[in-house]
């Protein structure tokens, strides 16, 4: 087994650092000339929304259509879109989002039915699709931080691979666990295709 | 006049970056992959991640993770494991610019996932960045184990450390593979050095089992009861009840404490992490996860609907359910409402919850003297998949105290129903 020395960083080749002398300033007077150019957004324009957010549900669930659909909808196999989540406490946030076309959507060994926790998810049609996701059990106790009993993770905040149908345009994605009568909201998206 | 000022900042910020060394630009990840099973819908797809090594170490983050999965493929240990589900493996190797630390409580340096060594010894990664890489190069993913590449021994002189850090970690060989449990991501985090703790801590990841070794001296303390619920290999029911459809030994000593906590057999994988094999319990969990029923709806004998319910001494009225899922029930997910407030809206917080070991058919909530008016209990049978059945629920009131009685802090006990056994 290889080691290198304490504390060394891998060293920065000399080709490397002369392209990255050039590049740099090269990049930064690109961008002065993007930003001098005429603007497409008129000024004053309200401020785009974040890329993705979530919250938790203290709030009442927008309204969606009825729940009418399970799996794929119209058509035959689609891809797969996963959306990586940070979740704690009192929040979820999109830390990414990944398309996979080749990958047909499958929801796994679980059902929505059964599960514990599903997603609900309306695309850009209106048209509703759930599934079973996992979420984390946030640990009750007091500390501030994710901790180990013996060799197991207890988590404070986690992150979750949301399985998802292939999106086809800025969707919600409602995640809820299974209460008495129904679903209880847990956290709301909004996802970019 | 913003505009010309976020100008003047673009080329401040050019012309800093260029005065001083870049950072090399990484190389973009290389994926191997060991396919027994096409169709990635039915096979289990585990993707091992690089964190830590340069560049220049790729092969050898391929034979280290090989080994790793050897140790599945073909481990006599691991059989339940293959019954249970056919694996395919994918090797990511991500280049990092620097190793782990392996300093305890140290900060994450310039590694890929910026993992360090937490105060207790635990190998820590951020898991967003770890789930974000292997879903980006990866075909799929079920599971992910983070294989890790720690700074030499040489990095730190342990003989200025303080005494409590030395104690914890003295060399990279110490610091601890660990492992989130299915519903929390399904992730392993191994050390180079500890491959032979790597079917262990699939245990956990995959399967849920629970640790069955003791750290401490004590008994397990009321407030841990509802870790024990969780995994099917752990109780606090010394008859060992939970497993009696299974096995019929019990012995005490596991979930991390000497006393209080009670597991199958002498020897388990969970209780050596590094030899034996697993115990009939976990082998029959691991090799069920397939098959697992999904769970049936229990329902609540007593108290009945509406009924004023005495108290009891610790003012834990006694709660009763039957479930005719006699096999393999995992736990219930009790929780305890403010009639009123659940009535307003179904997403009211609850009073109390916990989790309770699923063969258990009776058992008490403890309620706060200062409540007034009804009070409803919902219970959730839950099996190992996170598979969920609707809940039992039951609203009643608590009848009055002649006074003198304490609210219960005891958590859950419980009785098991013998007509279940």
């Amino acid at each position: 087994m290889s080691q290198y020395p304490a504390g060394l960083e891998f060293a920065t080749q000399a080709p490397v650092r002369r392209f990255l002398q050039i590049a740099v300033p090269l990049l930064g007077l690109l961008l002065v000339l993007w930003l001098a150019a005429p603007q497409q957004v008129p000024r004053g324009a309200a401020p785009s929304e974040a890329e993705a957010q979530a919250h938790v549900e203290g709030a009442p669930a927008p309204a969606l259509p009825a729940l009418d659909a399970e799996g794929p909808a119209q058509g035959g196999p689609r891809g797969t879109t996963w959306v990586v989540l940070r979740v704690g406490a009192a929040a979820a946030e999109v830390v990414t989002t990944i398309h996979k076309d080749a990958l047909p959507y499958a929801v796994g060994p679980a059902t929505a039915d059964a599960a514990a926790v599903r997603f609900r998810l309306v695309d850009p049609d209106g048209v509703e699709l759930t599934g079973p996701c996992s979420w984390p059990r946030l640990c009750p106790c007091d500390a501030t931080a994710s901790h180990t009993r013996g060799c197991v993770r207890i988590p404070h905040t986690g992150s979750v691979r949301l399985r998802l149908p292939r999106l086809r345009g800025r969707s919600t994605v409602v995640i809820e666990r299974r209460a008495a009568k129904g679903w209880s909201s847990l956290a709301r998206l909004e996802v970019d295709a | 006049m913003t505009r010309l000022w976020t100008l003047v900042a673009l080329v401040a910020c050019c012309a800093a970056a260029s005065a001083q060394d870049a950072k090399p630009a990484l190389p973009a990840p290389v994926l191997e992959s060991l396919i027994k099973e096409p169709d990635y819908a039915k096979a289990w797809d585990l993707v091992f991640l690089a964190e830590g090594y340069p560049a220049s170490e790729q092969e050898l983050f391929f034979e280290q993770a090989r080994l790793m999965a050897r140790k599945l493929r073909f481990g006599n240990t691991s059989f339940p494991m293959r019954e249970a589900y056919t694996f395919n493996f994918h090797f990511v190797f991500a280049a990092s610019r620097e190793a782990v630390s392996w300093k305890p409580g140290g900060k994450p340096r310039d590694s890929r996932l910026r993992s360090y060594t937490d105060e207790d010894g635990v190998l820590v990664t951020d898991d967003a960045l770890a789930d974000a890489l292997a879903l980006e190069v990866a075909p799929d993913v079920d599971s992910i184990v983070i294989v890790a590449r720690f700074q030499p021994a040489s990095a730190y002189d342990v003989s200025t450390w303080p005494k409590a850090l030395s104690d914890v970690v003295e060399k990279p060989d110490h610091v601890r593979a660990n492992a989130d449990m299915p519903s929390d991501g399904k992730r392993a985090r191994m050390p180079t050095i500890d491959p032979d703790a790597f079917v262990h801590e699939l245990g956990h990841a995959l399967f849920g089992l629970g640790d069955e070794y003791g750290e401490y001296d004590g008994a397990l303390p009321a407030s841990g009861h509802w870790e024990i619920a969780l995994t099917p290999n752990l109780t606090t029911d010394p008859s060992g009840a939970r497993w009696r459809h299974i096995v019929d030994s019990v012995f005490e000593g596991g979930g991390y404490y000497a006393t209080g906590v009670y597991r199958p057999e002498q020897a388990c994988r969970m209780r050596e992490s590094r030899e034996a094999k697993f115990c009939a319990v976990c082998a029959h969990t691991i090799r069920s996860i397939g098959a697992v029923e999904e769970p049936s709806e229990a329902k609540i004998t007593s108290p009945k609907q509406g009924k004023a319910v005495e108290p009891g001494a610790l003012l834990s009225p006694s709660v009763e359910v039957a479930w005719k899922q006699a096999h393999d029930p995992l736990y219930y997910a009790i929780e305890l409402y403010d009639a009123a407030a659940l009535e307003a809206s179904d997403e009211a917080t609850p009073l109390w919850d916990d989790y309770v070991e699923g063969h258990l058919r009776s058992f008490e909530v403890p309620v706060s003297l200062a409540h007034k008016g009804a009070l409803t209990v919902r219970i959730f049978p839950t099996n190992y998949k996170d598979e969920s059945a609707d809940a039992a629920e039951v609203t009643f009131k608590l009848k009055k105290l002649a006074g003198g009685a304490v609210p219960s802090t005891t958590g859950v006990s419980g009785a098991v129903d013998p007509t279940n056994q």
